[in-house]
């Protein structure tokens, strides 16, 4: 037996072992679960639908129907190409366990070729039949029927999920369930060519299947040489690559997370370490004694730590395996995303937990044993925390009223632990809202898509033109004032911050008239340029998307060289920014969205997808009475109804699916730091035992006590919160000063909303820590106390 | 008066059990100086920690005047403690972060101007007028001792106990701080206990314990008869 091995200490102290052990282990099964599920909600389901594409890949063209035939013949001609098959598709938001949308394709296959493409998948039918030409029948994995929620007979339809199942103009009936490596969605290539409400819904384009071996060359091929401006490609280097991209966002916004969470259990740790360090200062100070270096002292130290640090580590990423397989096995799988728990991705993000703690111990270390006398720890006898020296701040002022057993005056006395205490708080805070405070904003940020909803409502022909009839019938509807014909695009994107991509500002193509009328309507005036003249080119854009974009009057927008933005493809023409509205007086009155010429737009039905739509302006004080008319009414299979009401649900059903999301791992988050920082706080109490058992023995009752300390722990963590809350304040002036408003764009700091989420982690560590403190006290005995020592 | 009657404390180390006090009876008048008197291991200490409610008898019964200890819930035990007792062990116990004053005030009944006031005064009567706002680990053995015994006196306590309160103190400073401690009969009881017989010169009755037990009781008188006759 080695008295002096690295686990001699942890294995006669194995109840502080088991903390700083546990403390390690929640922190990085914590973290390990927060990144684990955002990654299995948000960004592994665009993988797992979408795995087809490792098995052939889609050629289209970006914008209308009928593919390049040149483009089509180059493919065909590659020597590594084996089939190409021609194909049309829909996308449908398949909702994953998480409650995310992903895209999917349900691609259309004529019937000679559905067997070929079933086995290059190595996908069979299970069950029913494949879809028989010209019937709406559809053929669909099982684990994407599982998520539809569908079985053999019920049928896929827009009223089920008005935004999911835009694209499905007319209801799919499921007639066959299909099992395989990939997932596949197969509908029949003839009927969604022959319907007339899918043919403008539907893409087409080509399937091409590489030869053996050769899938990486053609791979290479279509996105190399094929894939341009206005021909879109979908292979699976590019799903790779934006499972990539999707990967370094999540990796950009979880540093940060990363580092609070990693600081916090490190300020943890390390308090909790140097108290026993304190409290061995007899045992170094005496084998420095007998001749033991600093430098052997700091090392068997800081091995010790390193041990502990990576059982920890260890033991959390088991126990977060175990949670993410039984969650996959309870959550996920049963609805169609069954995914592989042990996700070696996410072993970055716990990694800095186990270095920082090791790192940090051994700076505090070689500091500390750097200064160590021996003769004086000798001389002195054993030195436990109670007996180190307050620091200088803890002078007193002789004039003052002593208040001795005020919680201010402990923590002056020990402003180190306050710090220690209130930082990692404060830390474990900004934390867990700092997810929410992103969202919030890139919220706030794009309401300015609204507004114009605020004067006006629309109404939008789906998959076929709308009809004259409920034309006429708006048209003479008592609160409406005036119906404007409009042709509704989408050329140009905003990016809106953090993380957000490109984010579409819709262009009205309305008449020269009208568009008078409409300037008028919302108040716009131009800061410079002109309107669109009728017939051109011409553009008038917000000043916002202006200055987000760095677009100036005169600029072409929407070539290779000026794309509507980064990679996007080109317009079926260029157009000239003509003008360029002022900026609201108030961020919540800014409007998003341009002005163009209806004629120009009409003069390219083949690609820019020109049915008309309508501007319904109610009678003044009618707007709320025509929306829930329009609503009620017009809304239907073959309209879309877009009012502020219904778009502000929208927004915040999508808000507040991801706010459901980020409230769960904000949980994880918020038990962790309650964890860490009551298990630090048991830790001081505990050191203070003989105060305690003291105070008792003199008359004050455990309640009192438990009192005291509560009071003191509502001093740290509302010092605490206030510092959290400074510290958001902070950050959120310097994403608005720094990020926003260079972007055209507003954060609104007065939304209370994410300042709520600030809350749980100071609450959960006041309440477990009463009780911890509590149950610690109770058992409290005083006459032990004084005979101990 | 505090009186004590049939007391025994058990001790129960698994299946062994251990009489720390066996039946010991006795009584303490107001202003009297009681020193109890015994070698390590003798109860003496067990026998302070029942008369001053930190333990509980396991029999007998502890009254300070008619109230009897078994009888009140264990919070009017403890404000007992806060406001008709005092105490001094043989460890200072003062609260290490907290300055002299403030360690005192720690006791006082309410923590104002007026008591504030009082404990300065207290100190500066113990020789501490200028050591106020030290700290404990700024004070030798005999400064702590005596903040200690201030605190055990600034809220007027009826009976100060004081276990072993020269212990860690060299001989002169011991006697000095028995000295102080004697000097609070004019306000209450002291029952103090020691091993050595020294500080207990000046008792008005000295208990000796053995085993538990009590083996004699001596008053002055007893004590310089039993002197003059060695």
């Amino acid at each position: 037996m080695n008295p002096l091995s690295t686990f001699t200490y942890y294995r006669r102290h194995k109840r502080r072992a088991l903390m700083l052990t546990a403390l390690l282990a929640l922190a990085v099964m914590g973290l390990y679960l927060v990144f684990g599920l955002l990654q299995e909600t948000y960004i592994t389901p665009l993988y797992t639908i979408n795995r087809y594409l490792s098995k052939f890949s889609l050629v289209q063209p970006d914008l209308g129907t009928t593919p390049d035939p040149t483009v089509v013949a180059q493919i065909r001609a590659h020597p590594d190409v084996a089939l190409v098959l021609p194909q049309n598709n829909v996308e449908i938001a398949v909702p994953n366990a998480g409650g995310v949308d992903t895209l999917f394709r349900l691609i259309g296959l004529q019937e000679a070729d559905v067997a070929t493409v079933l086995a290059q998948c190595g996908v069979t039918l299970i069950e029913g039949q494949l879809p028989r030409p010209r019937t709406n029948g559809l053929a669909l994995s099982q684990e994407l029927a599982t998520a539809l929620n569908l079985k053999i007979g019920d049928t896929l339809e827009r009223t089920e999920n008005e935004t999911g199942y835009a694209n499905i103009a007319s209801p799919l009936e499921l007639v066959g369930i299909l099992s395989g490596d990939v997932r596949l969605g197969i509908v029949s290539y003839e009927y969604l060519d022959n319907h007339e409400r899918y043919r403008d819904l539907a893409r087409y384009g080509v399937l091409v299947i590489a030869r053996p071996g050769r899938e990486a060359a053609v791979d290479d091929f279509l996105r190399q040489t094929i894939r341009s401006s206005r021909t879109e490609t979908a292979t699976y280097q590019l799903l790779k690559e934006e499972l990539t991209r999707s990967l370094a966002v999540l990796y950009r916004i979880g540093i940060p997370l990363v580092l609070l969470v990693t600081a916090a259990i490190t300020l943890v740790i390390g308090a909790i370490n140097r108290l026993a360090f304190m409290r061995r200062l007899a045992e170094f100070g005496t084998l420095h004694a007998v001749g033991r270096s600093k430098e052997w002292l700091a090392r068997r130290l800081t091995l010790e730590t390193a041990g502990l640090a990576l059982a920890g580590c260890a033991l959390g990423i088991l126990l977060a395996w175990g949670v993410m397989a039984f969650l996959n096995a309870a959550v996920y799988a049963p609805r169609g995303f069954a995914y592989n728990p042990f996700q070696v991705t996410v072993l970055p993000y716990v990694v800095p937990i186990p270095l920082a703690v090791i790192g940090f111990t051994l700076f505090t270390a070689v500091r500390a044993l750097g200064r160590m006398d021996a003769v004086a720890i000798v001389e002195r006898g054993e030195l436990s925390l109670e007996g180190e020296r307050i620091g200088h701040a803890a002078r007193v002022r002789a004039g003052s009223l002593p208040r001795p057993l005020a919680s201010t005056t402990f923590y002056r006395r020990h402003a180190r632990q306050a710090a220690v205490l209130i930082g990692a708080t404060a830390l474990m805070i900004m934390g867990t809202s700092m997810f929410i405070f992103a969202l919030e904003a890139f919220d706030d940020a794009r309401q300015p898509l609204l507004t114009h909803l605020r004067w006006v409502s629309l109404v939008s022909p789906n998959a076929l033109p709308l009809e004259t009839t409920v034309i006429a019938q708006i048209r003479v509807h008592p609160a409406v004032e005036r119906v404007i014909p409009v042709a509704v695009f989408s050329p140009l994107g905003i990016f809106v911050p953090p993380t957000a991509p490109n984010y579409p500002v819709e262009a009205y193509g309305v008449t020269a008239e009208d568009m008078a009328y409409l300037v008028e309507l919302y108040g716009l005036k131009l800061a410079e340029g002109h309107l669109p003249r009728p017939n051109t080119n011409d553009i008038v854009i917000p000043w916002t998307v202006a200055q987000n974009r760095d677009i100036q009057v005169g600029d072409v927008i929407g070539n290779r060289d000026h794309p509507i933005y980064p990679n996007a493809p080109t317009l079926p023409s260029e157009l000239v920014v003509s003008g360029i509205f002022t900026p609201a007086e108030a961020y919540a009155d800014e409007t998003w969205f341009s002005f163009m010429s209806l004629e120009f737009a009409e003069k390219y039905p083949d690609s820019w997808r020109t049915d008309l739509s309508l501007i319904v302006v109610p009678k003044a004080g009618q707007k709320a009475a025509l929306d829930a008319w329009l609503e009620s009414q017009i809304a239907g299979e073959n309209r879309l109804v877009f009012t502020y009401g219904n778009q502000q649900a929208l927004f915040q059903r999508q808000a507040s699916t991801i706010l459901f999301s980020l409230s769960l791992v904000e949980s994880i988050i918020a038990l962790v730091a309650a964890l860490a920082l009551t298990g630090l706080n048991y830790v001081f109490v505990t050191q203070r035992q003989a105060e305690f058992g003291v105070l008792n023995a003199l008359g004050f009752s455990r309640l009192q006590l438990v009192g005291r300390v509560v009071c003191e722990t509502l001093f740290t963590t509302g010092a605490a919160w206030l510092v959290a809350v400074l510290g958001c304040a902070v950050i959120l002036l310097c994403l608005q000063y720094g990020l926003y408003i260079p972007s055209g764009l507003k954060l609104n700091l007065f939304n209370l909303t994410p300042w709520f989420y600030t809350l749980p982690v100071p609450v959960a560590v006041l309440a477990v820590s009463a009780g911890a403190v509590g149950w610690t006290l109770a058992r409290l005995d005083p006459v032990a106390v004084i005979e101990r020592r | 008066m505090l009186q004590g009657e049939h007391l025994t404390l058990t001790y129960k180390d698994g299946e062994t059990t251990l009489d720390a006090v066996r039946d010991v009876s006795i009584s303490i008048e107001d202003h009297q100086f009681i020193g109890i008197l015994g070698p390590s291991g003798s109860g003496k200490s067990s026998l302070l920690y029942l008369l001053s409610g930190l333990r509980q008898a396991t029999t007998g019964e502890i009254y300070l005047d008619d109230r009897a200890y078994g009888k009140m819930p264990a919070h009017e035990r403890v404000a007992l403690r806060r406001t008709e007792f005092g105490f001094v062990f043989q460890q200072h116990f003062l609260i290490n972060y907290l300055t002299a004053l403030e360690n005192v005030m720690v006791a006082a009944p309410m923590q104002d101007k007026a008591h504030a006031e009082q404990a300065r005064a207290l100190l500066a009567d113990l020789g501490l007028g200028d050591k106020l706002h030290r700290f404990p680990y700024e004070l030798s053995g005999g400064e702590r001792q005596r903040v200690a015994i201030a605190r055990a006196m600034i809220h007027r306590p009826r009976i100060i106990f004081a276990d072993e309160p020269t212990g860690l103190l060299d001989r002169r400073t011991g006697l000095q701080v028995m000295a102080l401690l004697r000097g609070y009969r004019d306000h209450g009881s002291l029952i103090a206990v020691t091993h050595n017989p020294e500080i207990l010169s000046e008792a008005d009755l000295v208990v000796t314990i053995r085993e538990g037990q009590i083996a004699s009781v001596k008053d002055r008188l007893e004590r310089a008869t039993q002197v003059s006759a060695s």
